[in-house]
């Protein structure tokens, strides 16, 4: 036993520098980094979609090469999935879900720290592939072997260590959520009073951890057949390469829920706030979340009806993954209820919550449609299929990550962003991407392919405006990124209140939030 | 969250500061072996249908999983002991047993609370014998530091110890 130590040094200020932000287990600090590498990563993503885009501007071979083309489709996918999306959202949760649930920090300070910086050195890594010998990875994003193991350029293997990584990176930021939210809640603050941004997140967290090992496994399967002599996905020896795609999926079906359920919680906290409503069916909200996690797990192979499954197989996943529209509604439901005779007001945050409602329903019901196995054949692998999921990722989760940074960046920097232009930004985007996306329904249910560089005459028109849809919605994210910037620097003063009506222990801090927080846990009745 | 136990004269008491910790290490369990049976059983699942390499992963997760688990039940654990008896005041630091221990004559004891100039900084409690001091309740929210503070003061400063 020895001596008690008889004097505590409190340093309480934001330390300065760039060690700062390099040593920082602040999960503030953290969450800005997530955020603002996620919005870069965003940008890089995008000029790829500029690419794309402009390639398609009109048939024949225009502008790249179709193998730089098929380079520019798969990277977009994975920066955008990997690289904007899922830190965008890890971005918020550091940001939130302490404060949320009066926490003074995450659990595992240090762990948030490394899980962050992972992540720009796999960033790096994934784009330095465009420079190699051979170019980056060309098989998509869904890395289908034998694209990806025996025909696939050199520089996968660095894309392989890369998404290592990056599924590091994302399993410690899970554990890390779920040990902050089950051992650091303030007292009385009960899991069903958490919330619905922190519940999503939790789930999320689960999904994580159980599907990350599944991606690790299956790029190092795809390395040893590469380099090391083994058929994991070889039929020549003896492997099969349509069980890549099973186990693929049983990782990436649940990636797609784990992108959308935070999404889910964001529009939760939004619309409550601008429809001065209480949520509409708090707990059904809860067990609907959980519903589609675990649905998430059972349902992946309505992604190969055309490999040629058996019949009951297709029959169901068929029925599984209708199953999951259920849940779905029941959510749709709630945020249209909690808006029902609500004293709406549609500041900048709610108009990317509603759009969110209308424009995911829309991602949804063509995501039952290509549920269908027997109809599905006719939509497999056609722009129908690209119209579909950007619906559900750049209207559903895109459009909340807005809608979350509009809510609470007064909280961030303590400054209102400028209505005006947040409104602009908003009618911009939401214009542009319906112009961007809305006829790729109708060229791919007219057969055109995805990711392919050229395309018949008929698909002509339809692709061009689609086109001038995308450029128009790039242009609008650097508008964005000035209105960012512009509230970062000054604005009106944000009260600590900052929304007449929004619920929840974030709202009881100053603005911006001081950079220690809840030191002592608050009281939650 | 402090508990304060006293024997049946009321004369000698001790006060037990613990920290808040949201989930008990049993509930931790829970969860944690819920969590480890479903990454392993899907880590299985492949491994059966020839997959192995998943199972590595799933396991190397499990384990860092289970060390986080680990720290954070552990640290929900700290507890701080103060005893004020007739003739001495004891503080002892520690998690399952002291690993820390002070003491000084009751006499000679102070009870400090500074609170801090910036407004939402915590206010910090310690216990003073001539030149040294030793920090408790850190582990506590406002309205619990400055009630402990109270009772310390005035079981300090008492004066009808029984001899």
């Amino acid at each position: 036993m020895s001596t008690a130590t008889t004097h505590d040094e409190h340093h309480h200020g934001a330390p300065s520098g760039i060690m700062r932000w390099i040593t920082t287990t602040n999960h503030k600090d953290i969450g800005t980094l997530y955020l603002w590498f996620a919005f870069i990563m965003f940008l890089v993503g995008g000029a790829m979609a500029m690419v794309i885009r402009a390639e398609l501007f009109q048939p024949g071979l225009q502008i790249v090469d179709p193998n730089f083309f098929n380079t520019m489709t798969t990277m977009h996918g994975l920066l955008m999935v990997f690289g904007a999306i899922m830190p965008a959202m890890v971005g918020l949760a550091n940001w939130q879900v302490p404060l949320m649930i009066g926490a003074p920090d995450m659990a595992l300070p240090r762990m948030n720290n490394w899980s962050f910086w992972i992540l720009p050195f796999a960033g790096i890594m994934l784009v330095s592939t465009l420079f190699m010998e051979g170019g980056g990875p060309n098989f998509g994003w869904t890395f289908y072997a034998p694209l990806s193991t025996t025909f696939a350029p050199k520089s996968t293997d660095f894309f392989i260590f890369a998404v290592h990584m990056l599924g590091f990176s994302s399993i410690m930021g899970a554990i890390n959520i779920i040990a902050t939210v089950l051992n650091m809640r303030a007292p009385g603050m009960t899991l069903m009073k958490m919330p619905l941004f922190v519940w999503t997140w939790f789930i999320t967290a689960f999904l994580l951890i159980a599907v990350m090992p599944v991606l690790a496994g299956v790029v190092t399967m795809m390395l040893t057949d590469r380099n090391f002599g083994t058929s994991f996905f070889s039929a020549a020896g003896g492997g099969d390469p349509v069980l890549f795609q099973h186990v693929f999926w049983f990782f990436g079906h649940p990636e797609v829920y784990i992108m959308i359920l935070p999404a889910f919680g964001v529009i939760s906290q939004i619309i409550p706030t601008f429809a001065r409503k209480k949520l509409f069916g708090y707990s059904s909200m809860v067990y609907a979340t959980a519903s589609i996690a675990f649905l998430s797990f059972i349902v992946w192979a309505h992604h190969m009806f055309t490999t040629g499954m058996p019949v009951a197989g297709e029959l169901y996943f068929m029925y599984a993954t209708m199953m999951i529209a259920v849940p779905t509604a029941v959510k749709v439901f709630n945020w249209t209820a909690t808006m029902w005779r609500g004293s709406m007001t549609f500041e900048t945050p709610m108009l990317w919550a509603v759009s969110f409602v209308f424009l995911f329903t829309i991602g949804g019901f063509t995501g039952l449609m290509m549920g269908v196995a027997p109809v599905d054949m006719q939509y497999h692998d056609t722009y129908f299929i690209v119209a579909h999921f950007h619906y559900v990722l750049v209207t559903g989760a895109l459009f909340a990550i807005f809608g979350a940074v509009y809510y609470w960046i007064p909280k961030w920097t303590g400054h209102m962003y400028d209505e005006k232009l947040g409104k602009i930004h908003f009618w911009w985007s939401a214009i542009s991407v319906n112009v961007l996306f809305f006829p790729q329904h109708f060229i791919g249910l007219a057969g055109m392919p995805r990711r392919i560089p050229d395309y018949s005459l008929q698909f002509a028109d339809w692709n061009m405006i689609s086109s001038l849809g995308g450029f128009a919605f790039g242009l609008a994210q650097l508008f964005f990124l000035y209105i960012i910037i512009k509230t970062i620097k000054g604005g009106e003063k944000a009260t600590t209140q900052v929304w007449e009506d929004a619920e929840g222990l974030e709202w009881t801090v100053p603005s911006p939030a001081p950079y220690h927080t809840f030191a002592t846990a608050p009281e939650v009745r | 969250m402090v508990d304060r136990v006293c024997d049946s004269s009321g004369s000698d008491c001790y006060w037990v500061i613990r920290p808040n910790c949201s989930l008990p290490w049993r509930g931790a369990l829970k969860v944690y072996l819920v969590i480890a049976a479903s990454c392993l059983g899907i880590g299985l699942a492949f491994a059966m249908h020839g997959f192995w390499p998943v199972l590595p992963f799933a396991g190397l997760e499990v384990v860092v999983l289970g060390a986080a688990f680990y720290l954070c039940v552990s640290r929900g654990q700290i507890r701080e002991v103060v005893t004020v008896n007739a003739d001495i005041v004891t503080v002892e630091k520690g998690r399952r047993q002291p690993l820390e221990h002070w003491e000084c004559p009751r006499a000679w004891a102070r009870v400090i609370l500074e609170h801090s100039p910036i407004i939402w900084y915590p206010s910090r409690l310690a216990v003073a014998f001539q030149g040294q001091q030793v920090e408790i309740g850190r582990l506590l929210n406002e309205q619990e530091r400055c009630e402990l503070a109270e009772e310390l003061k005035g079981a300090i400063r008492r004066n009808d110890w029984p001899r």
